[in-house]
């Protein structure tokens, strides 16, 4: 079984290279299709001629054909050298580097919270349904999938930062007066903790507070929902019933039994929603100065600078790719009848 | 869940609470005398004053790490208290102690300042002064614009000795010491860069990109893209007055409720990029300090694309000139925070340019005249908007919209990527849209020679006259004042006549300042000049 999946696992990522393959093709065409000329927006001098205009070109290598900046790029990608960004100056990959902890801590701890909120909430109104809870919760998720993220982030800033003054300034990671612990993992509650900073551990925390609840807002709804479905799809089920005829507790056929068949549907939700919240939440991150790699790729794409552009599409596809995986893996050792497949 | 884990867990969330709470200790930006705090919108992209694709927030960083041969002096703001702006016509010595022109005006003698070093304490001399010019004019970015000083050639560059720099030109030029005073001309320590110069990259552009080798007031001691830099004085900076030894610390904040909403609190020193609809309200509030001062040189305007139908016909560009809501657009776009360029009078007496176009919204007018071009039924056109420039830009069109359905005329509105803008300009492609611009150099002649006459995408109307070429040839070098001024009425005139840009107004760079900071200027890039800034 063990020697089994790990081959699966082999296989599956092998099944994934034509798909990114498919996906750096799809960008680079598509990025250059645009409109728009990244030498004429680097021009920028009211006294730069067409001569000037076309050195920068030939200097970006923009003036080889699409085929052959495409052979070029690819050779790049090879060596991992994914070109430097214009817009930073920087490699690619350093920008990443630097960036991604940012987004995916803040993603998870995101996730953390939805999960926190919507799972037990989904297994309370299923319990019981129709009742005063169950509508009450309707009303919620009705609401908070109608309310865009960025939009509850600045209700909450201005509530419980301009008005009551409670929450720290919506402003990046840490407050611009503090000092970063040394990266290690680039989370930044973690580096922290590693070495017992618990003071930045706690504002590190504190600022991902707002911009997660704006993220988590849009994932609830749909988790609760799943949860609720999945749960009373369980319970309805005949060996919830003959497990009540044999007098078994409460508490064990929710648990034991009810619980992990109901989570299978929320399982692939969870999947979608971690992907999207890696992904989507650009407005967040500019809403809240957040250094994450969502808002540096719309500066990027803004600026027509291809290489972070491109390099964001792909990541972000490996990204997905790993999690689907991670899903099904994870929903094989959950249900027996779900096979792994190639 | 057991009843005690659950309570377990019940006093943790308190605790990390109340842990929350404690962290949040909003350190209260004006408390702290020794930094001050600055927010904005954009993030630099490189430290090289002549970089390759710099954006203008650059220039907070390359404009204040390095210093100049020569610099503007600096006048207090007529009636804002506590503010000043820099003065065109006063050129001082910065890297250089002094500087003498010849009696025809061909030789520029530069005195280098003894006792003065770059930040790695290698001293200033004129061999770096030298370096630092070739690398000017040799960089496309650089290149053309000094080339409007007469400054073309590395040959024009000579050390006379180690602390003597001379500059020889082919005519005088008064343009040559202002295109000393702007950005790319910068003093940078030549043998540091000289370690980082390659064959391929003489002029080291890829190290000065992320690194700084300057002698000014400000090091960089922190740089983050799109998140912050700090900036420290530099201690042993002698090139002029030093106010005070704050460190700058800048952070890049995109959104602007989020900077508002800081600079309402109070825990920001110096706020910028704010809408018109944020500054009114403050100042309704009456809650921070709101300096607005105006650029003369700076100018919003509708371009109309004289060479394409139906603009190509002055009678068509008026009758669009007469329908502009100029005073609705004014107050409900712009909150009024600008210097109307509308509304002026037809004779023009003045030599300086922008300057109020003799129009205002008459539709009965704009009918008229649309009827003597043999188009009374009116036309169809595309008015089309930059994304980047959303509050203003859409407001903008709508009015216009709606004001030239009036007069007949169906205007579809489009909605485009700023990178995409830049194209379209160059292809002139465009019939109409919003056109942003500002000069450098004051002289009203040069900002006729850019956005009235070259073939570049910043002729933003398009517009070709001879006259204006002529005219714009023989200002280019003129010397006596008499002539100068009759030939720049005359330009004003054309420009009021042919209308290929309408101006609507000058904005107000406005700045948010905390009670604590004084010493604010203004500088003609419209960045911060950071060096007299102080709090107490």
């Amino acid at each position: 079984m063990k020697h089994r999946t790990l081959r699966l696992i082999a296989w599956r990522l092998l099944m994934a290279l034509p798909i990114l393959f498919g996906v750096i093709v799809v960008t680079f065409v598509l990025i250059r299709a645009l409109p728009g000329d990244p030498a004429i927006v680097y021009a920028s001098g009211p006294n730069m001629s067409q001569e000037d205009i076309d050195a920068i070109r030939r200097a970006m290598g923009l003036d080889k054909s699409v085929f052959e900046q495409f052979l070029i790029y690819l050779n790049n990608i090879a060596h991992l050298n994914f070109g430097n960004s214009l817009v930073t100056g920087q490699p690619v990959l350093k920008d990443f580097g630097e960036r991604l902890p940012a987004t995916l801590e803040l993603a998870v701890f995101a996730f953390a919270l939805s999960l926190v909120v919507a799972l037990p909430v989904g297994v309370l109104s299923a319990l019981y349904r129709d009742s005063w809870i169950d509508q009450l919760v309707r009303v919620i998720t009705s609401v908070s999938a109608a309310m865009p993220g960025f939009f509850f982030g600045l209700i909450l800033i201005f509530i419980f930062y301009f008005l009551m003054g409670i929450a720290p300034e919506p402003i990046g990671r840490l407050s611009g007066w503090s000092i970063a612990p040394p990266t290690v993992t680039g989370f930044m509650t973690i580096d922290a903790a590693l070495i017992g900073d618990w003071e930045i551990f706690w504002e590190a925390l504190g600022k991902m507070l707002m911009p997660a609840a704006s993220m988590a807002i849009f994932a609830v709804a749909p988790l609760m929902r799943m949860m609720r479905g999945g749960m009373i799809d369980a319970l309805d089920s005949d060996y919830i019933k003959a497990a009540r005829a044999y007098g078994i507790p409460r508490r064990k056929i929710l648990l034991q039994y009810a619980l992990p068949n109901a989570m299978l549907p929320v399982l692939a939700t969870m999947g979608m929603v971690l992907s999207t919240m890696l992904g989507a939440n650009i407005m967040i991150e500019k809403l809240f100065a957040w250094p994450g790699i969502g808002s540096y790729s719309v500066n990027a794409l803004t600026g027509v600078d291809y290489a972070p552009v491109q390099a964001f599409v792909l990541i972000v596809a490996v990204l997905f790719v790993l999690m689907t995986l991670a899903i099904d893996i994870l929903s094989a050792a959950i249900d027996p009848r779900y096979k792994l497949k190639g | 869940m057991k009843r005690r884990d659950f309570l377990n867990v019940a006093a943790m969330t308190g605790v990390s609470l109340l842990g929350l709470r404690l962290g949040v200790t909003p350190a209260n930006a004006q408390g702290r005398n020794d930094v001050i705090r600055v927010l904005l919108e954009d993030s630099p992209n490189t430290f090289d004053p002549s970089g390759t694709g710099y954006n203008p927030a650059s220039c907070n960083i390359s404009w204040n790490v390095y210093d100049r041969l020569v610099t503007f002096g600096v006048k207090p703001v007529e009636d804002k208290e506590d503010a000043f702006i820099y003065d065109y016509s006063n050129i001082v010595g910065q890297a250089a102690e002094s500087y003498e022109v010849s009696e025809d005006g061909t030789t520029i003698t530069f005195k280098m300042r003894e006792g003065a070093t770059f930040h790695d304490g290698r001293p200033v001399t004129a061999h770096d002064a030298k370096w630092s010019l070739d690398r000017a004019v040799n960089l496309p970015t650089s290149k053309a614009q000094l080339g409007t000083g007469s400054l073309t050639s590395p040959d024009q560059f000579t050390v006379v000795d180690d602390m003597t720099f001379q500059i020889t030109l082919p005519q005088a030029d008064r343009f040559t010491l202002p295109n000393l005073c702007i950005l790319f001309p910068a003093i940078i320590n030549s043998e540091l860069a000289k370690e980082h110069a390659t064959t391929e990259d003489p002029w080291a552009e890829a190290w000065l990109k992320t690194n700084e080798a300057g002698g000014g007031p400000f090091t960089v001691s922190r740089y983050v893209a799109d998140q912050q830099f700090v900036l420290d004085r530099f201690a042993d900076w002698k090139n002029g007055e030093v106010a005070s030894a704050a460190r700058i610390m800048a952070q890049i904040v995109p959104v602007a409720s989020s900077r508002r909403a800081s600079a309402e609190r109070a825990e920001a020193d110096l706020v910028r990029e704010l809408s018109g609809r944020d500054i009114k309200d403050m100042i309704d509030a009456g809650k921070p300090r709101v300096l607005g001062i105006s650029n003369p040189a700076r100018m919003v305007s509708i371009a109309l694309n004289s060479e394409m139908a139906p603009f190509d016909n002055k009678l068509v560009r008026q009758a669009v000139a007469y329908a502009v809501p100029y005073q609705e657009m004014f107050e409900s776009v712009l909150y009024s925070r600008g210097t109307p360029l509308f509304g002026g009078s037809a004779e023009t007496t003045e030599a300086r340019y922008p300057q109020p176009l003799p129009y205002t919204q008459d539709l009965e007018k704009a009918k008229a005249l649309l009827a003597e071009a043999g188009m009374a039924d009116g036309f169809e056109t595309t008015f089309t908007i930059d994304s980047s420039l959303g509050t203003t830009a859409e407001p903008i069109a709508i009015l216009m919209q709606e004001a030239l359905g009036k007069i007949g005329v169906t205007v579809k509105i489009e909605k485009v990527p700023s990178a995409q803008m830049g194209q379209l300009q160059t292809d002139r492609a465009l019939p109409m849209y919003i056109a942003v611009g500002g000069a450098w150099l004051a002289d009203p002649d040069y900002f006729f020679r850019i956005f009235y006459n070259s073939t570049r995408r910043w002729n933003y109307g398009n517009y070709q006259n001879e006259e204006m070429s002529k005219l714009v040839e023989e200002t280019r070098f003129e010397t006596d004042e008499e002539v100068y001024k009759t030939k720049v009425i005359r330009m004003v005139e054309l420009a009021k006549d042919d209308v290929p840009l309408i101006l609507l107004w000058s904005p107000f760079q406005d700045t948010v300042l905390s009670d604590a900071v004084h010493g604010y200027e203004y500088m003609f890039h419209g960045q911060l000049e950071l060096r007299p800034l102080y709090k107490s």
